[in-house]
């Protein structure tokens, strides 16, 4: 009768010993890795990119510190951007903190400090568009935006929401639009 | 007031469609609201005209549109029609369509009154059409 607890103990010192085995031979998943954003096709420091369209002729340029390109998606993204899209006397110049490029260079959007400037303009005061996010096609010179939107034009300040500016003809619409008018003082 | 065309000229609504150039125009529409310094208009759509960067005109439509301002004496004025063209170079309003002008001295009604914004003199049935005026008495006692 002796012999059973030792068996017992025995069969129990087994199981455990091979639980314990399988636990270390157990298939470990791969350690997580950081996959952060896909490393740059290219990369650009203080740069000025002019972009072209399908005729050749320039698109917009951009310019600015650091650009760099989505090896995946071709887009691109800058700091700190200054574009400058090609307008009748002269350029329509947006500036921000962010900038974004799509892949086939006709879509740019840009985010946080936003300021559209209008080419100076003989019989035509200086506009201003200042935002903190809009969306700008070069091709069509229309702008678009869902923030607030502030536009100054002479002797006005327009404030209102859901942007839509035709550039080239410097028609803006806006939603919950507020005006203010100073009248230049004689 | 006679200084109102001097203040700053605000104006509110629902949607805004403006050409933004020295002579453009602006359509504005859907709860309109513009004051001037004591003017304050509420209508259904105004078109801002521009003229060498100013704004010269707006002309303001509603069912009706109201218009309100008070005179260097203080005294209210109070008016109502279908349209309303503020000539700001002139500082004349001329006011259209089932018109009605109250004013301290009395009530005109008419289809179209003329306003002077710095006299505030009002004249009536120049463009033909019946007048009705209400002058009240002095010491207001009561209509005759």
């Amino acid at each position: 009768m002796k012999a059973r607890p030792l068996v017992a103990l025995f069969l129990f010192a087994a199981v455990v010993a091979t639980g314990w085995m399988a636990w270390q031979l157990r298939s470990r998943a791969p350690a997580q890795e950081y996959m952060g954003p896909p490393r740059a096709s290219y990369t650009l420091d203080d740069f000025q990119v002019v972009f072209l369209d399908e005729f050749g002729s320039e698109s917009f340029t951009a310019r600015g510190p650091l650009l760099a390109r989505d090896p995946y998606t071709g887009q691109i993204t800058i700091d700190q951007p200054v574009f400058s899209v090609p307008a009748e006397n002269g350029a329509w110049v947006a500036r921000a903190e962010d900038g974004w490029v799509n892949d086939r260079g006709d879509e740019l959007r840009l985010t946080r400090a936003v300021r559209v400037d209008g080419p100076p303009m003989p019989g035509k005061g200086a506009l201003r568009i200042e935002t903190e996010e809009l969306t700008l096609f070069p091709k069509t010179q229309r702008a678009t935006s869902q923030r607030e939107v502030y536009v100054t034009f002479g002797d006005s300040i327009l404030r209102g929401r859901e942007l839509d500016a035709d550039l080239a003809a410097r028609r803006i619409q806006l939603v919950e639009v507020r005006s203010r008018h100073v009248p230049i003082r004689r | 007031r006679s200084d109102d065309r001097r203040q700053p000229m605000q104006i509110e609504a629902d949607r805004g469609d403006a050409l933004l150039t020295d002579d453009g125009e602006s359509r504005l529409t859907g709860n309109v609201r513009i004051t001037q310094g004591s003017l304050d208009v509420h209508a259904d759509s105004a078109l801002v005209i521009r003229r060498r960067g100013e704004i010269a005109r707006v002309i303001i439509e509603g069912a009706p549109a109201t218009l309100s301002q008070i005179d260097d004496e203080g005294n209210p004025m109070r008016a109502v029609a279908q349209r309303v063209e503020y000539d700001l170079s002139s500082d004349v309003i001329v006011l259209s369509g089932a018109v009605t002008v109250e004013q301290s001295r009395g009530t005109l009604s008419g289809e179209h009154v003329t306003y002077d914004l710095s006299t505030g003199r009002v004249d009536a049935g120049s463009e033909g059409g019946r007048v009705r005026m209400t002058i009240q008495p002095r010491g207001g006692e009561g209509a005759p």
